[in-house]
């Protein structure tokens, strides 16, 4: 089944959720320039190239390519890391990743029930949550003005690569089972 | 794509672990908290994701809810998952067959639970809107564990057979069968014996009983007299299905329908209708159809049985048959009732045949007014009315025989020529006598 038919095969909330994923990432861009950061067409023109892809095809990893460039863009383009437009941010990115998932669970005119949504209100809650608390610690560490520590660098890479590497396994390892 | 029955990572898994993971680890590498807090979200779900990793593999069985229904009818396509503990949301698709139609028109549903059972069961309402043998409920299903993170399927569930009886049209005739030959009915017979229908006024006879002496007529004569009744018995009726030949296009029982549409369920509905006044019932299809005779019986499981072969019925002509060997097992004094719409030579020739044996063959022309088999093309609608002029002369013809003809109208369809029938059978008994 091709692209088009895809799309013309969708329920009214499928289309509304790949409306959601067109939408969030120039919302996104447009955050940029409203936080005090840099317009850049040319690099924001990629994107919106990238967002029109990924609403065709939500559920393959062309979702993953937008959301890493759009916090590099981010990182790139905004002044202030810790205002209140990085939380926003941070919604609006996660919208994106949540339309994409949600588009993911079924074919073309799949509609998604009410407990799906209602999963998903309670998991969007505990993860945007998470990322207001990272937000609030971050806020509070720069606050203090503490001065940077090896340690703690060291120690939050450790645990990054050691969930790098856990995740590798695991995904590759599903991937080989699932080649068998 | 298929990824087999084995449970795997989604993308959803791999954006959420690898998006995080990349922004994190640039975060802090380049000192940027903003990009720590861009990656929270995705890495809670990575780590909810992983944590309901699943482990047991589910597997997928489909049934129908009902084996039989009518066209137009709904039954249940049902998929049942077992080991499904961890499946959170299951989906399924349908492939669409012509004439099927589901619910949701796309035959794609989904759900979802909140709890981890170990079976879990997709119903899909599907109906048919034309008779005949379908193979439906054949597709995909896939399931989903917590937090999206690994996908099941999507594997293939197999069709099952469905058998879609024809909705008999709407049929009733008031006018009795003009030749009964049976024991019990509903039908006056000609001989005399203890039925309902009054027959008339006679001198009383040993045997007779008393509750028939007719008082005011033995008071006003002197002498006893009875009323006498005709006996009633039961008819016996063989429809001939033509389905050698189908000319329109079939859209199903709500839209147009094609010449064997309307002989199929005009067939089914005289047989119901006879059969539940307790009539005798055979069936003949003349066609390429495998199962293509019903011997005369009567009862409701004769009604089932009828309208079971009817739902087998395929078109296209036999080439295999023979004519002159072709027997019908048709009892003397039965109604002979052809459906078809006089296109083929097989049908003509099994009309004329059997009426040249001096059984009551009615022909009900089952060519629908609304047809249309050219379109725009100009050449095919000249060829189609040049075949319609030479199935005019035939039809003439077999009225010139003495052959009755009727178009397919519903109730009442049959009434005027039985009762001509009748008339014309007392006449001959009467020249007999």
């Amino acid at each position: 089944m091709n692209v088009l038919d895809r799309v013309a095969l969708s329920t009214p909330e499928e289309r509304a959720l790949r409306a959601v994923v067109l939408v969030t990432p120039l919302v996104f861009l447009a955050l940029i320039p409203v936080g005090g950061g840099v317009f850049h067409p040319v690099f924001s023109a990629v994107a919106v190239g990238l967002a029109v892809f990924v609403a065709l095809l939500p559920e393959g990893n062309a979702a993953l390519g937008l959301v890493l460039y759009l916090g590099v863009l981010w990182m790139l383009s905004a002044p202030e890391p810790l205002g209140g437009w990085t939380l926003v941010a941070t919604v609006d990115v996660y919208l994106l990743h949540l339309a994409c998932t949600l588009l993911s669970y079924g074919p073309p005119g799949h509609r998604p029930d009410a407990t799906l949504l209602a999963l998903w209100s309670r998991r969007s809650v505990l993860c945007l949550g998470a990322a207001v608390l990272v937000w609030l610690v971050a806020r509070t560490v720069d606050f203090l003005d503490l001065p940077p520590s090896g340690t703690v660098v060291g120690l939050a890479l450790v645990v990054l690569l050691g969930w790098v590497a856990v995740l590798t396994v695991r995904l590759a390892r599903d991937g080989a089972g699932d080649a068998d | 794509m298929l990824r087999g029955a084995t449970w795997h990572a989604t993308p959803v898994l791999v954006r959420a672990g690898l998006g995080s993971a990349t922004l994190s680890v640039i975060a802090v590498v380049l000192a940027r908290p903003d990009l720590l807090v861009l990656a929270t979200p995705l890495l809670v779900h990575a780590v909810g994701a992983v944590v309901r990793r699943p482990g047991r593999t589910p597997s997928a069985t489909v049934r129908l809810g009902h084996p039989y229904v009518r066209e137009g009818d709904g039954t249940l396509v049902r998929v049942t998952v077992d080991g499904a503990e961890d499946i959170e949301h299951a989906a399924l698709a349908l492939v669409p067959h012509r004439h099927v139609v589901a619910r949701p028109a796309s035959g794609v549903i989904g759900a979802s639970w909140w709890d981890r059972a170990p079976r879990r069961v997709l119903e899909l309402p599907v109906a048919s809107l034309r008779w005949g043998r379908r193979r439906i409920g054949d597709g995909l299903v896939a399931g989903t564990s917590g937090w999206g993170g690994y996908a099941w399927g999507p594997v293939p569930v197999f069709p099952q057979d469905l058998t879609v009886l024809p909705q008999p049209g709407v049929f009733d005739s008031r006018t009795a069968s003009p030749h009964p030959i049976g024991l019990v009915g509903q039908h006056p017979a000609r001989r005399r014996g203890d039925g309902s229908e009054f027959e008339s006024i006679r001198p009383f006879q040993p045997g007779d009983r008393l509750r028939r002496v007719q008082w005011r007529v033995s008071l006003r004569t002197g002498n006893l007299h009875v009323t006498s009744t005709v006996a009633e018995e039961d008819a016996s009726v063989l429809l001939l299905v033509d389905s050698g030949v189908e000319v329109g296009r079939s859209e199903g029982v709500r839209g147009r329908a094609s010449t064997l549409d309307v002989a199929v369920r005009a067939s089914a509905a005289v047989a119901e209708h006879y059969l539940i006044r307790g009539d005798r019932v055979g069936l003949r299809v003349l066609g390429s159809t495998h199962h293509n005779a019903v011997h005369t019986a009567a009862g409701r499981r004769h009604l089932r049985r009828v309208l079971d072969t009817l739902a087998r019925v395929v078109p296209g002509e036999n080439r295999d048959l023979d004519l002159d060997r072709m027997r019908f097992q048709v009892s003397a004094g039965s109604i002979v009732l052809v459906f078809s719409p006089m296109l083929s030579q097989v049908s003509v020739v099994a009309t004329t045949t059997l009426a040249a044996r001096g059984l009551d063959v009615v022909v009900v022309d089952c060519l629908p007014d609304d047809i249309d088999v050219a379109g725009d093309d100009e050449r095919a609608a000249l060829a189609w009315r040049m075949r319609l002029l030479e199935r005019e002369v035939l039809l003439t013809r077999l009225r010139r025989t003495g052959i009755p003809v009727v178009a397919w109208r519903g109730p009442g369809t049959l009434d005027e020529v039985l009762r001509r029938l009748g008339r014309r059978g007392a006449r001959t008994t009467a020249g007999h006598r």
